[in-house]
């Protein structure tokens, strides 16, 4: 590769680099937002949820992240086996919290999202993550399969810097809303 | 060449390493924190403390937000 195609390739990496931050702190003021009203409208209390699942979950989330960070890591050293195999476990880990919080806690949560602030609060908050979430399944899928075909390389793998990027900010974003609905205040 | 691969082999390790290091201080966090939600609910501003220092790991370390500020000249 000539020096001249790689600074090219540096500069659009940079610009794309600078793209997906202001998209991701652009996206991070919904959620903000989200989690205001989850102060204001329930105060000193949070929704009665179950605790367990509620860690369970967060738990699975983390973990994602971890194998998340392993892929990343595999790929910008060219061990693509691994990169496939991460981004595999992270993308099941992803499917896993989307089955527990909208499959499980939606189901047995003891009140529905027309009943009154708690039940606006809860499944806004957990509906637009899960949202989230469930993009970046996508998203990862798309990297994965990628990966598969050897698309990328050591020294280009953009796809797969944007989609860890985006699954840790989701993980993030729910540092703070299992906090928001699971910890604190009294429950209901 | 063997040097080359020898720096890659340490590197990558070392990157690995991190990774996990972070993530046992992500676990440690998360268990204290679903600890003092069960036992002391009124606790929420210590608890979004927690949180926001765990959010500081991950953008540093997972997310690298460091990158933003520094031109790579190969990059990725």
């Amino acid at each position: 590769m000539s020096t001249h195609a790689v600074a090219d390739y540096a500069t659009k990496l940079a610009r794309n680099r600078l793209g997906l931050w202001l998209f991701i702190i652009s996206d991070s003021f919904v959620f903000v937002g989200l989690f205001v009203a989850r102060v204001v409208l329930l105060g000193p209390n949070r929704p009665e949820l179950n605790q367990n699942l509620g860690v369970i979950v967060t738990t699975m989330l983390l973990i994602s992240s971890f194998f998340m960070n392993r892929a990343e890591v595999e790929m910008a050293h060219g061990n693509r086996p691994a990169f496939v195999r991460n981004t595999f476990i992270t993308m099941a880990l992803g499917v896993l919290f989307l089955v527990g919080v909208v499959g499980v806690e939606w189901q047995i949560a003891p009140f529905g999202p027309a009943d009154g602030a708690q039940g606006a609060v809860f499944y806004s908050m957990t509906g637009f993550h899960a949202f989230h979430v469930l993009t970046g399944v996508i998203l990862l899928y798309v990297v994965w399969n990628n990966g598969r075909r050897s698309v990328y390389t050591a020294e280009r793998h953009w796809g797969v810097e944007a989609a860890a990027v985006y699954w840790h900010f989701v993980d993030v974003v729910w540092m703070f809303f299992y906090v928001g609905l699971y910890l604190m205040g009294a429950p209901v | 060449m063997s040097e080359a691969t020898d720096k890659n082999a340490t590197s990558r390790r070392a990157e690995l390493g991190t990774g996990t290091w972070v993530m046992l201080m992500l676990a440690v966090l998360t268990f204290g924190e679903f600890l003092v939600g069960v036992i002391a609910p009124p606790w929420g501003s210590a608890l979004l403390l927690v949180a926001a220092f765990k959010a500081v790991f991950v953008i540093s370390y997972y997310m690298h937000v460091g990158r933003l500020f520094k031109s790579d000249k190969a990059g990725h």
